[in-house]
């Protein structure tokens, strides 16, 4: 079947309006500008996204499609216990295969997560995102790591999402050094290694330690 | 000397500004809504802030002096363990008689720092002071590791705080992971510290 022209409008719109935002910020970005930069009229963006709302939904599935194409291609190439290795260091930025880098899209995260305070479909699309990564994840550790308990996977999940979000806030919004990719991902290693050792015995380091205080 | 009235008054404009912030989002912070929470006319607030960046860059400032005196007045005299602990227990919201720090008009600032160079200055400052803040706890616990490795937990601190504020309270993901956040810090502690052959020691 032939491709209706509104999905290739669409994307020509979402495209337009990702680079919009990085050129103008999240504070200026309008309708105006979006049409500017995709060489079209206010009006017909109007047409195809009525509210801000619902195009920004949709940029952020774009953004999220992405990864998928990326990954998946990779991963489904790769011998299985090879995938959490690749998964690591391809979320820490550590590949040198060009067609395989972390997308350059930290900025328009902020801006997905500035405007979920008040979109609470915004919220929930970006909330499922890192739902569906963390389960990934989650999955990626158990077949490496057939021993671990699903609960102590889905912990690891859970660190490696936040250190993985949090390490570029710094890194590339903030201008600290990629220098610290390897260290954050050591980082995700070494809780892994953490899980290994302890994750049944339920007296804990942090027990341990409040016990003997 | 008396204070002149305008620090009173900067003040109490930051305190409002912070908490319209976390209410309202971003997006929708207006000086009306900072007024409103200030109990102060927009005009004033005009005043003191005719414009938005000084404003925000003193509101980062704010937080950033705020966690530094945490640790100057109210953690100083503790014995180190125990300081480190707090450090961790502070930032994870495990200190029952504290709120954790204030993580939506984080939010709100990370997408300001990409378009504004002094207020991505000001977010550089109030991370690094707090990676450095615990890199040095960690060295005053446990002097004899390389200087990389403080390096490396500073820096998985500072992440691992941002990034699990972000999955909780801007995501809406469980609050269970709090706890499990928390005692990841021991276990990366405690990972370095049995590579070096050392003991993790509990104060």
């Amino acid at each position: 079947m032939v491709k209706p022209i509104s999905d290739y409008r669409r994307s020509e719109i979402i495209e337009a309006a990702i680079s919009a935002l990085i050129k103008h910020g999240l504070s200026n970005l309008s309708y105006d500008l979006i049409a500017e930069e995709a060489d079209t009229t206010r009006q017909l963006i109007r047409h195809y996204y009525p509210t801000s709302e619902n195009l920004m939904i949709e940029v952020c599935d774009y953004l999220a499609g992405v990864y998928h194409e990326l990954l998946g291609v990779a991963i489904t190439e790769l011998d299985q216990t090879e995938r959490l290795d690749l998964f690591l260091d391809f979320y820490f930025g550590l590949l040198d295969d060009t067609r395989l880098q972390k997308p350059k899209d930290d900025q328009y995260y902020d801006a997905l997560f500035a405007l979920a305070c008040r979109s609470e479909q915004l919220k929930q699309n970006l909330h499922n995102q890192y739902t569906s990564l963390r389960n990934a994840f989650t999955n990626e550790v158990k077949i490496s790591y057939p021993e671990l308990q699903i609960e102590a996977c889905d912990e690891i999940a859970h660190l490696f999402v936040s250190l993985m979000y949090g390490h570029w806030k710094m890194v590339a919004n903030l201008g600290f050094s990629e220098k610290l990719n390897q260290g954050a991902r050591n980082g995700v290693e070494r809780l892994i290694q953490s899980y290994r050792q302890h994750y049944t015995n339920p007296v804990d380091i942090r027990f341990e330690s409040e016990g003997s205080q | 000397m008396v204070k002149p009235v305008s620090e009173y008054r900067r003040k109490e404009i930051l305190e409002a500004a912070l908490s319209a912030l976390d209410k309202h989002g971003l997006s929708k912070v207006s000086y009306d809504l900072i007024a409103e929470e200030a109990d102060m006319s927009r005009q004033l607030i005009r005043h003191y802030y005719p414009k938005v960046v000084p404003l925000m860059v003193d509101i980062v400032e704010r937080i950033t002096e705020d966690y530094r005196k945490l640790i100057i007045n109210d953690i100083n005299e503790m014995p180190s363990q125990q300081r480190l602990a707090i450090m961790m227990d502070f930032f994870f919201g495990q200190l029952q008689d504290r709120d954790a720090p204030p993580s939506m008009s984080f939010d709100s600032m990370f997408a300001l720092a990409n378009s504004n160079e002094q207020i991505k200055q000001a977010m550089f400052v109030a991370h690094q002071t707090l990676s450095e803040t615990f890199q040095n706890e960690l060295k005053i616990c446990y002097p004899s590791l390389p200087l990389k490795v403080y390096q490396e937990l500073g820096h998985q601190y500072v992440s691992l705080i941002t990034g699990h504020w972000r999955m909780v309270s801007s995501l809406g993901m469980s609050d269970k992971y709090t706890a499990v956040s928390r005692k990841a810090m021991d276990r990366l502690i405690h990972s370095y510290l049995q590579e070096y052959g050392l003991e993790y020691s509990h104060g």
